[in-house]
């Protein structure tokens, strides 16, 4: 058999027992009474002639009592245990945290897996919470209260991950599935399965996305029948409709008003579950990029520039501290904060003599076509950054990643000569430009996203962390090279400070195929059990030491009572 | 000597006043073992007191027995000489309580009333050992060790050839608290002797309580006690035994015994209690 600790540090102290050897000695040492009548007083606990200099005090049995009394306390604390061979093969059981199991599914499910682990006493059991990924919560005890870490909120439910890592790390012991259905795309070949799932159909909204002013909501169908639904908006009923068996309804809705928030909710009487019924959409900032005309354009650079941006709501004009400069390139502006858009210039311009080329990748160039264009520019122009159109390899357009949250874009065009501001590529790049500017500004790139998908926060200049909050639960992201990227699971209203300011995100469900509850079942299959394997089961015994100590010191008080004490 | 032991024989001294040493009362002898050189108008006719077993019957007067059927012995005092020793205990547990500075100004009381009646004094110190006060009527020049005797004073007595005076009174001074029995002592005292146990109120009236450690200064031996009212009404009851075991053999021997509070003799020199016995007029 093994033996061991839990906590053995609290061994440490184990120290205080010299302290109380040395305050008994004191105590002891501190009442003296001379008299040479000793023959008058009772019998004490000790008596020594003092032949040399050192005398052997005699402890009470008090003192030993209780210094017995405080190490078996201490051993209680240190959580003595004992192993002995298993009878079964530890257990594994797999926690489905898929949001489908919220609130009935999820409290059958522990009740079916409790008492199922009864019927294995002192067995040890290995809990793992399954969502996309797999987390250990505990492989120790059976009693562990699982119930207070399973959420129930991912979007979805790996069940084959699950069995991998459970074979990898816990051979040969039993795997035990609490979920909704029978898990598809995996094998459960000895694999005891016990379902809580309650089946119905189910309406979601599937899909809510809001770009500006617009806002697109998709809803889906789970049922096999028809069935009428309300979509209110902030408990004002925004549209009744009949949706039909399977079906997808897209909505198109425009933001007008002020509200900064907007909670979506959909109604129907034969919804078997609302939690995938509800999406909360937080206004997208949507304001124009600041942009400064340096005076050292020219002035028809200067006109045309103007043209394209002057009733272009994604831009305004100041006169300091913009977001976007636009001027002809010098090093000493290139230092400044901020993004920037510099022109170029050399000597005698021509045009180029192929269809420059895009490399359409780049964000930049989204939506922008390069037939019928006539770029003219000037050779022998050097530009840093990375080339995104290119004419006989001599880039015309790059851009280069510059400072902390600032990009400058390098244009090799003589504006005069080219018919660019004649096309929809002029004012189409100054609004990729506007986007491109807007994506590099602090705070979230999205106010708006579902579970599991990335965060992307730009951070200011010195942000080492950014914590988030929702309901009473914090947590914290580190930042790298001015960004973060993580991933938001648990769906809610969140805040995000990165110690300058607050912003607020709203994640919403991933609504997916987990929506669909026709397929939800309530069944137990079991697994044979493998023979007997190796392994063995945990017993504590803290509460034997700390019911011995009570009971010690019970005696030692009742023994000083009696005595007079 | 001490500082306290100093105090306290010039306090005794100043509370002295008139009073004079009583010579004791013996039977036809000066302690009943040999009749006194001295004759005639030496002796004095004092008392009658009971026979008691031992006593030479030619000092029973018989007239007194054909008259009343009662045997009665006559004692008689010394007119002229009368001689007293003085023995002071200092061991080591006479240093606590006051005792030894009482044991002092007792002793230089004694001294003094002493001299006021005419008396031949030897004054002598137990301290391992025995040694002899040179100027027994000055107290104040007295050397008296420092009470750190670990012997004890009957064997000292014993061991020790005395140089008493052969007839005369004993003052002892003491805590009593040696561990022989009171025969031992009282052998080497004799009849007329005067016992004094002076104990100090903190042994009295212990003033302790919890785990007490009690020590015996003398033989350096303790023990570790819980005290608590029970322990203290026994130590009390085992005191008065003692003292009571005492007082029956000393005062069988024909000497008398005084139990003293050191503290309190100390603070008013009360010796009202030796006068109503005839110790002191």
């Amino acid at each position: 058999m093994i033996w061991g600790w839990e906590n053995s540090w609290y061994f440490f102290l184990a120290a205080a027992l010299p302290v109380l050897l040395l305050l008994y000695w004191f105590r002891h040492r501190g009442k003296r009474f001379y008299t040479a009548a000793l023959f008058l007083w009772d019998e004490g606990n000790a008596e020594s002639r003092a032949s040399g200099r050192i005398t052997v005090q005699k402890l009470p049995l008090s003192f030993f009592l209780e210094a017995t009394a405080i190490l078996l306390l201490i051993c209680g604390a240190a959580g003595f245990f004992t192993s002995s061979e298993e009878k079964f093969p530890p257990a594994v059981v797999v926690l489905n945290n898929a949001f489908p199991m919220k609130e009935k599914p999820l409290e059958q499910g522990a009740k079916k897996v409790k008492k199922y682990l009864s019927r294995f006493p002192h067995r040890r059991v290995i809990w793992l919470r399954c969502g996309r990924d797999v987390e250990l919560l505990s492989r120790s005890d059976w009693k562990f209260d699982f119930e207070k870490q399973w959420n129930a909120d991912d979007a979805e439910f790996d069940a084959g991950k699950a069995l991998a890592y459970a074979g990898k790390n816990f051979p040969g012991s039993e795997v035990v599935i609490v979920t909704d259905r029978i898990p598809d795309n995996c094998s459960l070949k000895g694999v005891t399965l016990l379902c809580s799932g309650v089946a119905g159909n189910n309406l979601a909204v599937a899909n809510a996305r809001i770009k500006g002013e617009r806002i697109l909501l998709e809803i889906h169908s789970f049922s096999d029948r028809e069935m009428p639904a309300q979509l209110k908006v902030n408990n004002r009923i925004l549209e009744s409709f009949v949706i039909g068996k399977e079906e997808r309804k897209i909505f198109n809705f425009r933001w007008s008003g002020a509200q900064k928030q907007l909670e979506f909710t959909l109604e129907s009487p034969g919804d078997s579950f609302e939690y995938d019924n509800k999406v909360l959409l937080l206004k997208e900032s949507a304001v124009p990029v600041t942009y400064h005309l340096d005076k050292g354009l020219s002035t028809v650079e200067k006109r045309l520039v103007e043209e394209a941006l002057k009733d272009n709501p994604d831009f305004q004009v100041v006169s300091e501290n913009p977001e976007l400069l636009i001027a002809p390139y010098s090093k000493e502006l290139k230092k400044r904060s901020g993004s920037k858009l510099f022109f170029h210039r050399g000597k005698s311009p021509r045009f180029a003599a192929l269809t420059p080329l895009f490399n359409e990748d780049e964000k930049i160039l989204t939506g922008l076509k390069s037939s019928a264009l006539k770029w003219a520019f000037y050779p022998g122009v050097q530009m840093a950054g990375k080339g995104v159109i290119f004419s006989d390899g001599t880039p015309l357009l790059s851009v280069e990643k510059y400072g902390y949250s600032s990009c400058v874009f390098h244009l090799n065009l003589a504006v005069e000569y080219s018919n660019l501001h004649r096309l929809p590529f002029w004012p189409g790049f100054f609004c990729n430009l506007a986007e491109y500017c807007r994506l590099n500004r602090i705070g979230p790139r999205e106010n708006n996203i579902r579970s599991g998908e990335l965060l992307v926060f730009n951070a200011a200049r010195g942000v080492k962390r950014l914590i988030w909050e929702k309901a009473e639960v914090k947590g914290e992201f580190p930042v790298s090279e001015g960004k973060t990227l993580a991933q938001l699971k648990r769906c809610g209203l969140y805040t995000l400070d990165d110690g300058r300011e607050k912003f607020r995100i709203s994640v919403n469900p991933a609504v997916s195929e987990l929506s669909d509850r026709r397929q939800c079942k309530t069944l137990e299959h079991y697994a044979e059990l493998a023979p007997l394997t190796q392994g063995r089961a945990l017993k504590k015994w803290s509460q034997l030491f700390i019911v011995g100590a009570l009971l010690l010191l019970m005696f030692n008080y009742c023994w000083n009572f009696r005595s007079g004490k | 000597m001490e500082q306290t032991s100093l105090n306290a024989i010039q306090s005794a001294l100043q509370a002295v006043a008139e009073l004079k040493l009583v010579p004791p009362l013996c039977s036809g002898s000066f302690d009943g073992r040999r009749t006194g050189k001295s004759s005639g108008g030496a002796m004095e006719f004092a008392d009658y007191r009971s026979y008691r077993a031992g006593d030479p019957l030619r000092h029973i007067d018989w007239r007194v027995y054909a008259k009343s059927e009662q045997l009665m012995v006559r004692n008689y005092a010394q007119e002229t000489d009368p001689r007293c020793d003085i023995i002071i205990d200092c061991s080591a547990s006479m240093a606590f309580y006051n005792k030894s500075a009482a044991a002092a100004g007792m002793a230089a009381f004694f001294a003094q009333c002493a001299l006021n009646a005419g008396f031949s004094l030897q004054v002598w110190a137990l301290c391992d050992g025995i040694c002899k006060m040179s100027t027994p009527f000055l107290p104040q020049s007295w050397e008296l060790p420092a009470s750190a005797g670990r012997e004890n004073p009957p064997e000292i007595l014993q061991s020790t050839p005395s140089g008493f005076y052969r007839s005369g009174m004993r003052i002892f001074l003491s805590d009593l608290f040696f561990g022989s029995p009171p025969r031992d002592l009282m052998c080497s005292l004799g009849s007329s002797s005067v016992v004094i146990q002076l104990l100090g109120a903190e042994e009295l009236d212990p003033a302790v309580k919890g785990e007490v450690t009690i020590e015996n200064p003398e033989d350096g031996s303790f023990r570790t006690i819980a005290v608590n009212e029970d322990v203290l009404r026994r130590y009390k009851e085992r005191l008065s035994n003692f003292q009571r075991e005492w007082a029956e053999y000393v005062r069988n021997c024909g000497s008398r015994i005084f139990f003293v509070n050191a503290s309190e003799l100390l603070a008013d020199w009360n010796m009202a209690e030796f006068c109503r016995e005839g110790v002191l007029q």
